[in-house]
């Protein structure tokens, strides 16, 4: 059975200081000079200006069997990797999340037209870290959904991970309806605006 | 019962509230995927009896069953109009079951639906949907309200005004708490708490989702700030699966253990939760049978909320910086936009008093041809979605104001109520109904008092219908009335009189506007700092600057240490060494610094000494080929290396390629016209499929930097294109970029493709999922694991 889509117009992320390091190449103790940390931090406090982080979610029942994660006889995930971890599940949630075309349009001109190359290069980083916060914090309140329900939930687990295929982006798009935020399907099955994401959650009964 | 009424009971007893209904109606048979409350409509000897045992076991409140008997949560099984008649009657049905000793409070849960801008539901709407619902109660007769189970403060706030607006009955809020504290949309306990109270909730409490351990840090958090009882109804612990059953394992008995903590902790109210049963109610009465509640001993509750975040006035820490950017006077580009409907520069002027440290964002967007009502909700949705400080409402029309006030998830602050008798008409009833703080201009329909006495005269005569409309003194922040100083040499005196009065003598919050004061004066910061300085010795506690303004904010830093206002100096050390790192402080001299190099310009990416020092090598002789060879690769080479060895990273490879792309600019008339001066040509793209070029950019631009002309296909291109593009451009050389393992196979097409057709190419790989195995599997010549190594390849496959 498919609940109710919710959709949901704004995501409060929690900034991802370290992680945007992390993926400008500062590993483990390496720490950014002043320059460059006011620099992130301009560029950060205009990605937060421009993104428009909205989500949906729809929680449905499923089985799970044959390596594959089954919600009717229309929808089906075929992945070993994503039956085996949702093995115990009983119910899933399916996520999306965007953070809209402005960042990406910025990224594009920063790198094409302005030549402010420093400048695209970390509002790619920032973004690309937005985004997976907006989906964690989407996670998040699937998973505060889930616990008062008396569930926990598993990692979320997204198409192209693994052998859960990229095709698996249609299915989803299908189920929740990804245009409602924004965000289209490729033929090769990306998302557009680049920094978009979708994702399964599972639901275990909490055993004791 | 009323208000009043309810309130006087709490102080004389506990009240011991109910157990589960939806966990027990289960338990009596109710099937899973049905409306409850149909359900219990059709067995209602079942809900009865429910009641009548929670009643029996000592409960002084029960709640109705109608926790989704709202318009959307009812659609769901098509019972959409039977709203106010299924509120009716399960308010009728508890009633009947408990008698008249009992009191029956309507239970309101969430619609399922989040509020704009979190969600698609409107404010107005979600207000006339609980509207409906509680209409129905009312027709039934109901004690009390209970707004419960909630996860977003707005649609808390939506169910709190539809009540208030359409009864004086008590009304219960409990919000529900997730992780780390929190509401799903974000809220803290005391945040909640301060929002709530202050709109006139009579009891704020917190309910399920955890068993009485998790509950207890909750309560006591809000015990601090608290000018309403509190109540708490914890589950029977968390839920487990048995035999195939949801079952929550605490005993009443262990729950008991819990109570007299919650008791010490503040709560007047307690009941249960899923999996509780009448018999932990009868614990909750043993422990609460003739005991009195323990008295609120909290301060006045003085602090701005937004949905995540609270901000105190403390008269022990600097005054609050209310940053007045958001305001189209004399800013043409924010007027055009508002009168467009656009935001951008409504962000821009947020983002950077934000970064300069405002602790609350005034919003006003009052200016000719704006359609202020919608812009002022189109400001404050976009505020809210972009940072968590507080807002102050800043408009002179009153329904401008309400409109805002709606649409803002917390307790904002009022920009302004005047003694003016229109004004005290229109605006007094909507600050009492959001609760919201509010700056008061002491002035009237005769204008503005010269003398502090007037001004004080009118705070005490508008104090006064304050406390008629339910208005808290401690909501009033006085504006001392800043007048220039050029004009009325007393004026100084007579603002920091006002000032001094009100905190002083009526214990009010202040603030002043402060540019006005040094009008028609040179240096006018000089003038701004000093009186900032005084007014701060007043007690002043909180200003409307602009905090990007950097001579005013020392003045503030340094008075707040002088007048104790900042413990240890901590915030005035922590703000001077930000403001060392942007520029060295007066007083500070630097040892003078070697002249740099080109080379030094490029691996530091200063491009202001870069161009006089290009410019003196082309006056000196030199071609800007030689400069090129000479300095700037070998500049970029240093880069190159250090960003190997991880002694620099991307931003700054970046900063320096950037640096070399402004040289190139400069040099560019200066190169020969032909391509000789270039290391060779070649050709690089993201293959088929795949949309994500940043690291192929990254790599065109370094190879450009060394010299190399690079045609760049952008992304998402076929191999026909790649191998028909390099043999018309007589390119021998081609890179190709993938991010993801599906559309990397697209790169093995296009070499085999190349091989098919008998074109003598050499490709280089890369991109986040390329490993040296797999571009040796698909016959690449060279492997590139980041641009500095792609740069090396390149050079290697050209020679």
């Amino acid at each position: 059975m498919l609940y109710d889509r919710v959709l949901l117009n704004h995501i409060s992320p929690k900034i991802p200081n370290r992680a945007i390091y992390r993926r400008l190449g500062y590993h483990c103790k390496a720490e950014p000079d002043t320059q460059t940390e006011e620099r992130v931090n301009r560029v950060l406090a205009e990605a937060v200006s421009l993104m428009d982080p909205r989500g949906i979610y729809r929680s449905c029942d499923i089985s799970v069997a044959d390596n594959r994660v089954i919600i009717d006889e229309t929808a089906a995930f075929s992945s070993s990797a994503l039956s085996n971890v949702f093995k115990k599940s009983t119910k899933m949630s399916i996520i999306a999340v965007s953070i809209g075309p402005d960042i990406c349009e910025r990224i594009a001109d920063c790198m094409h037209t302005r030549q402010a190359y420093a400048d695209g290069v970390i509002l790619d980083a920032v973004a690309s870290e937005l985004c997976e916060a907006c989906a964690e914090a989407l996670n998040t309140m699937v998973t505060g959904m889930a616990a008062q329900q008396g569930y926990r939930t598993t990692f979320r687990f997204s198409p192209g991970y693994k052998d859960f295929a990229l095709s698996g982006q249609e299915i989803i798009d299908r189920l929740i309806g990804l245009q409602d935020i924004g965000v289209t399907v490729t033929d090769h099955f990306l998302l557009k605006p680049e920094k978009s994401v979708t994702a399964l959650i599972g639901w275990e009964r909490t055993y004791e | 019962m009323n208000k009043r009424e309810f309130s006087n009971l709490l102080q004389k007893k506990y009240l011991v509230l109910d157990g589960a209904t939806g966990t027990f109606l289960q338990k009596q048979g109710m099937p899973t995927g049905v409306c409850p409350e149909q359900w219990a409509l059709d067995n209602p000897e079942v809900l009865a009896g429910i009641h009548k045992s929670y009643a029996d076991a000592g409960s002084d409140m029960v709640y109705s069953c109608t926790f989704g008997a709202n318009k959307l949560k009812l659609k769901t099984f098509g019972l959409e109009k039977h709203v106010r008649q299924y509120n009716k009657r399960l308010v009728q049905l508890a009633k009947e079951a408990v008698g008249t000793k009992v009191l029956v409070a309507g239970s309101i849960g969430p619609t399922g639906q989040f509020i704009e801008p979190v969600g698609s539901l409107s404010f107005d709407e979600a207000v006339a949907i609980f509207a409906e619902q509680i209409t129905g109660m009312l027709d039934g007769d109901v004690d009390a309200l209970v707004i419960e189970t909630m996860i977003d403060i707005q649609e808390t706030r939506a169910a709190l005004l539809a009540a208030n607006t359409l009864c004086n009955l008590p009304v219960i809020v409990s919000l529900t708490y997730a992780e780390e504290m929190r509401t799903l949309t974000g809220t803290d306990p005391v945040t909640a708490l301060i929002t709530l109270q202050a709109m006139g909730a009579d009891v704020v409490g917190t309910n399920c989702s955890t068993g009485p351990e998790g509950m207890l840090e909750i309560i006591k958090r809000q015990s601090c700030y608290a000018t309403v009882p509190l109540m708490a109804k914890p589950n029977a612990g968390m839920p487990v699966l048995r035999d195939g059953q949801t079952v929550f394992t605490m005993t009443h008995q262990q729950f008991a253990k819990h109570i007299p903590a919650f008791m010490e902790a503040g709560v007047s109210l307690m009941g249960g939760c899923c999996g509780t049963t009448p018999d932990f109610i009868a614990q909750v009465h043993t422990h609460f049978e003739d005991k009195v509640p323990l008295k609120n001993i909290v301060q006045p509750v003085r602090a701005v909320t937004s949905r995540s975040k609270t901000v105190f006035f403390n008269p022990d820490a600097p005054p609050l910086i209310i940053g007045e950017r958001i305001n189209p006077t004399g800013k043409k580009t924010l007027s055009t936009e508002l009168i467009k409907g656009k935001m951008t520069e409504v962000k821009r002027l947020a983002n950077e008093q934000i970064q300069a440290g405002a602790d609350i964002l005034d919003v006003n967007v009052g200016a000719p041809q704006v359609d202020e009502k919608n812009a002022m909700k189109e400001a404050v949705l976009t505020l809210i979605r972009m940072t968590d400080l507080p807002l102050c409402i800043d408009s002179s029309d009153p329904a401008v104001i309400e409109e805002a006030l709606k649409h803002y998830p917390g307790r904002a602050l009022v920009n302004s109520l005047t003694a003016e008798k229109d004004k005290l008409d229109q605006l007094v009833p909507v600050i009492a109904r959001y609760g919201a703080h509010f700056i008061f201009l002491p002035l009237d329909d005769s204008g503005i008092p010269k003398q502090s006495q007037q001004r004080a005269a009118l705070v005490k005569k508008v104090l006064d219908i304050c406390e008629k409309n339910h208005i808290s003194p401690h909501q009033m922040v006085v504006d001392g009335l800043t007048m220039t100083v050029s004009a009325d040499p007393a004026a100084a005196r007579e603002t920091l009189d006002t000032i001094a009065y009100c905190t002083q003598k009526l214990n009010l919050l202040t603030t002043i506007g402060l540019s006005n004061i040094s009008f028609g004066l040179p240096e006018r910061s000089f003038i701004n700092s000093a009186f900032l300085a005084m007014a701060i010795e007043n007690g002043l506690s909180s200003v409307i600057i602009n905090p990007c303004h950097e001579a005013t904010m020392p003045a503030l830093l340094a008075a707040s240490v002088l007048c104790q206002r900042d413990r240890n100096a901590l915030r005035y050390i922590d703000r001077v060494a930000k403001l060392k790192q942007k520029t060295p402080l007066s007083g500070e001299t630097k040892a003078p610094a070697k002249e740099p190099t080109i080379t030094d310009c490029v691996i530091s990416g200063d491009t202001e000494q870069l161009i006089p020092l290009l410019k003196k090598e082309l006056q000196a002789g030199n071609s800007a080929l030689y400069i090129t060879n000479e300095y700037l690769i070998p500049g970029m080479q240093i880069v190159g290396e250090k960003f190997s060895c991880k002694e620099l990273f991307l931003p700054q490879l970046m900063v320096s390629a950037e640096t070399m792309q402004t040289a190139f600019s400069f040099l560019q008339s200066h190169f020969p016209e032909d391509s000789s001066h270039k290391l060779g040509k070649m050709l690089i793209a993201t293959v088929k499929g795949d949309i994500h070029d940043i690291g192929k950019n990254i790599v065109a631009l370094m190879l450009r930097n060394h010299g190399i002309d690079v045609l760049d296909l952008g992304k998402d291109v076929d191999a026909d294109t790649i191998l028909e593009t390099a043999r018309k451009e007589g390119i021998t050389v081609v890179g190709l970029s993938a991010l993801m393992t599906t559309t990397m196979t697209e790169m093995e097409e296009v070499i085999k493709l190349a091989r098919k057709r008998g074109y003598n190419l050499k490709f280089v790989v890369g991109g986040a999922v390329i490993t040296q195995e797999y571009a040796d599997k698909i016959g690449a010549h060279e492997y590139a694991q980041d641009s500095v190594s792609a740069v090396k390849a390149v050079k290697r496959l050209l020679t």
